[in-house]
Parts: structure tokens; sequence; C-alpha cells
């Protein structure tokens, strides 16, 4: 096995407990779901359990760095590596999430009304694309949340600060655009959102290529910002 | 076995200087003594060598190839840092296990019988380690992993005198058996003095001696007595600093002791005494 492999093989050890945790709640929430469904006497509708895939690989993403870019720097291994190895991780727990949840959905929908994401999205679902889409979707946000811990490992002091903060000042001035434009502003953004993700054209494998594209990005920002990391407290 | 050749390193946090171009060899199957006073750039030399970070100019090479991001010339190194690099949640045996995913040449059963020498429990996880044991579980992985080239920042922190004296033979032991290049830098230059075949003396970020033990001592000796005498027969020896107590001084000089010498210090009255390695270190660095 090669030092990639190896570093994937220990960022996948890093993560099997928390999916594993992860999942038995899931799980639980469905059995749930389904109790209550069987229980109910009007029709009851439940869905979006892939949001909480979302924020637990964007997570999942945040936390694959420091503590294992350190461990990894102390055996010697290169960042190029690294930075090799957990993108190989990360799109392959991006993977068998989606199949999990993909699995997931297929259970749910059969014992009670119960809508996907992708499903609430385009008013469909099939299994290829819920699955490429939610591969899609899982692989930019884990790739998200890698980048978003590397841009704060990276800078430091006052910068960290302006990070934190920015991402909420700016609401400020986004709203203010958009009443100064009369909403234009607000109906280009969801008019371009719904081009990316083919949601009018009811085409997920759009929306599904725009999340690989995303994520590419996403992790060419994250090569430029390890290529010269260096060790810090 | 490869030598380290370093060239020509400076290296700048912000406006601070931290090494100014530093050049020098250091040829395999040695233990080599990285000494300096605190702040001196040890720590920054050993992380450029394993490519933790870059110099600002110059060039490390490890036989023949530069270590930046580079497998083959990283692989054969381990490098024990001072600060601790390990998921603190994780078991020590699990530590051992992972790093011989890196180290294919990773020795679990020599570990894990320095383990038990040094009374190091691996069951326990990397934060419920004292500072001592913590030093102690860095260097049996360091150890274990039979490295080509094994670097050691500060590996007897917060030891007590049992651990570093079993510290130094396990050492000397390990080298008998696979001689390899070990740097050891460290501020305790008197105990680490016998393990050492050649030092590397740095000061303020620049490179004062690079010699074998044995020969810096030789070319080097004390001279005591009065202090005016100790003054009048050093004028015009390479004599590096001295010290004094009430009116007595001692000086070291870095010369042979020539038979012009020993008559002009029988004449002062003055005594010749072998110097010592931590004595000769305050002296250049002072």
């Amino acid at each position: 096995m090669n030092t990639t492999l190896k570093v994937t093989k220990y960022q996948l050890y890093g993560f099997y407990k928390a999916v594993l945790v992860f999942y038995a709640i899931i799980f639980a929430v469905s059995l749930g779901a389904t109790a209550l469904s069987l229980k109910a006497s009007e029709r009851v509708t439940f869905g979006g359990l892939g949001t909480a895939t979302i924020i637990f690989i964007s997570i999942a993403g945040m936390d694959c760095f420091k503590t294992s870019f350190m461990f990894m720097t102390a055996n010697n291994v290169t960042r190029r590596r690294f930075y090799h190895g957990t993108l190989i991780a990360l799109v392959a727990l991006a993977a068998f999430m989606a199949l999990v949840d993909t699995a997931l959905n297929g259970i749910l929908s059969s014992m009670f009304r119960y809508e996907s994401l992708l499903e609430q999205l385009y008013g469909f679902s099939n299994y290829p694309a819920e699955y490429l889409w939610s591969f899609g979707l899982y692989a930019f946000a884990g790739c998200l949340g890698w980048l978003i811990t590397m841009v704060y490992y990276r800078i430091s002091g006052p910068l960290r600060i302006i990070v934190l903060v920015v991402p909420f000042i700016m609401g400020i001035p986004i709203g203010y655009m958009v009443r100064r434009t009369g909403g234009a502003l607000g109906r280009a953004v969801v008019g371009f959102l719904d081009g990316v993700m083919g949601i009018t054209a009811g085409n997920p494998y759009i929306g599904a290529f725009s999340f690989f594209v995303s994520a590419a990005v996403v992790l060419l920002f994250c090569f430029l910002l390890i290529r010269r990391a260096p060790i810090k407290d | 076995m490869k030598p380290i050749e370093v060239k020509g390193i400076t290296k700048y946090y912000r406006e601070n200087k931290a090494l100014d171009n530093v050049t020098f060899t250091m040829e395999p199957g040695k233990i080599y003594g990285l000494l300096g006073r605190n702040g001196a750039g040890k720590t920054t030399l050993l992380n450029l060598i394993t490519n933790r970070i870059f110099p600002s100019s110059g060039e490390i090479r490890i036989g023949g190839e530069s270590v930046h991001e580079n497998d083959s010339a990283l692989g054969i190194i381990y490098y024990m840092t001072e600060k601790n690099l390990f998921p603190d949640s994780e078991r020590i045996k699990n530590i051992f296990k992972w790093t011989r995913q890196f180290y294919p040449a990773f020795d679990m059963d020599y570990a894990g019988g320095l383990s038990d020498k040094f009374g190091l429990d691996i069951k326990k996880k990397v934060k419920s380690l004292s500072t001592g044991y913590a030093s102690i579980f860095k260097a049996i992985t360091a150890l274990a992993s039979n490295s080509d080239i094994l670097l050691f920042d500060e590996p007897i922190l917060g030891l007590d005198a049992n651990h570093r004296d079993m510290f130094y033979k396990e050492l000397l032991a390990s080298y008998a058996d696979k001689p390899r290049t070990i740097i050891i830098s460290t501020h305790l230059i008197e105990e680490v003095a016998p393990v050492l075949e050649e030092v590397i003396i740095i000061k303020e970020g620049k490179l004062v001696i690079k010699q074998p033990v044995e020969k810096l001592l030789a070319h080097a000796y004390t001279v005591s007595g009065e202090a005016s005498k100790v003054d009048k027969y050093t004028q015009g020896k390479k004599h590096t600093g001295s010290e004094t107590i009430g009116s007595l001084k001692s000086a070291v000089v870095l010369e042979d002791i020539g038979l012009k010498d020993k008559a002009l210090a029988k004449e002062l009255g003055l005594k010749f005494s072998k110097t010592e390695l931590q004595k000769l270190f305050i002296s250049l660095t002072n």
C-alpha cells in the first residue's frame, strides 16, 4: 500500500466511529418516524434526513485536518501525500454515505410517505439520480468543511476574527443591494442557482455535476493552502 | 546511509532572522550533538531538515536529493519533536501500529520491550502522559522506527536521572546494533557529551563550529590562576571566554599547548586543565 492510501486509511479510521454513531441515530430517528407514521390517523410526510448527513460530513471535513496533519507530519508524510490521501478519504466517505442514504431513502419511501432532499427539490426521485446527486452534494460539503478549517489554520491573529465575522456582516450589504435593486439581485441569484442545479429543467444530473465541479474548485483552494502549510500550534 | 547537506540556509520568521546562511554537511553513521542557547535556531534547523517548515533561502539535501516534499528523502528520517504531534485521544499502542504503517521497519517487539523497561503503559492515551513519559513515548517511537536518520529535539525533557541514563544506554545499544545518523539537540550537554561523536554549535542563527568532539576538546584547554596573569597569558591567543571568581580567573583557549605556553604558564604560576564540552560550549556561545 502506498503512502497516499495509508493516509486515506488513517483518515477513514478517524471517521468510522463517528459514522457509526451518526447512523445509529439516523436509524433510530427513522424507526421513530416509521412508528409515528403507522400510528398517525392522518397521512403524514417525513423527509430530508440528508440534511443531517450534509451537516455531519461538513464537520467531518473540518475535523480531518489539524490533528491528522500533525500526526502525518510526525510520520514525515509529505503535504502532497496528505492532500491526496485526505481527498480520497473524503470522497470515499461521501460516496459511502450517499449509498447508505439512497438505500435508506428507498426503504423509508416503501414504508411510508418519505421525501428525500432530491424529491423535495425536483419533485421526483430515482436511485441513480438520488445517489449521484447526494454523492456530489456530500463531496462538496466535506471538501468545504476541509477548506474552512484549513483557511482558519493558515491565517492567524486578527485575520481569524475577520474570517469569522465577515460572513455575518456580509448579510448587511447584500440585504441593502437586494433592496436597492428591487429584488433583482435576489432573483438573479435564485435564477443562477436554479440553472446550475437544473431544478426547473427537472434534471438532477446537472445539479450533481455542479456539485462535483464546486468540490473540485474547493479542492484546488485546499491544495493551494496545504502546499506550504507549516506546523503550527 | 546518506549524508545530510545543509546549503546556505537562511530562515526568517517575519523580520526575525532565525538562521543565517548556515552551511555544513553531516556524514552518515555518526552521532551529532546540535547545541545552542535558547532561540539559537536548533529546532528551526531540525524542522527545516524534515520539511516541516520552509527555508527563506538555501537548500537541504539528503543523499543528494532535496528534502522539499520528497517522499524518499523524508521517509528515511524520524524526527522526535519536543512538541507533541500525536493525537491526544489515541492510545500509545495504536500510535505504534500507525507509525508502523508509515515506517515499515518499525519494530513492534522492540517498542513493546522498551515500554516495559521504561514502565510506559502502552494502553494509556497520549493526553494522560506526564511530560517525562511523553518524552519516553516519543523516544521509544523514534528508536523503534529503525530509520536511517534519527533526530531528537530535547529527548530527555522531564526525564528523571534513571530514565535519562536508560535512554542514553538504549540509544547507544540501538546505534551499536544499527549504525545510523543521529542528531541530538539538548541543553544537558554534560550528560550527552559522552554519547556524541561530533558537535554542531549554533549561535544566534549562525554556525559557530562543527567538529568531532574529540578533536574539539583535544585542541582546547582551560588555563586558570590570578586574573591579571591569565589575561597576560591569553593575550594574542584564540580564547573564547573566561570566568572570574574574585581574583581568580579561568579562560578557555582554543589552541594546542606549545612548549612556550608551558614555560609561560609556569612562569606566571598558572594551571592547565582539560576543558569539558559544556564549558567550551558556554565559552563559545556566551
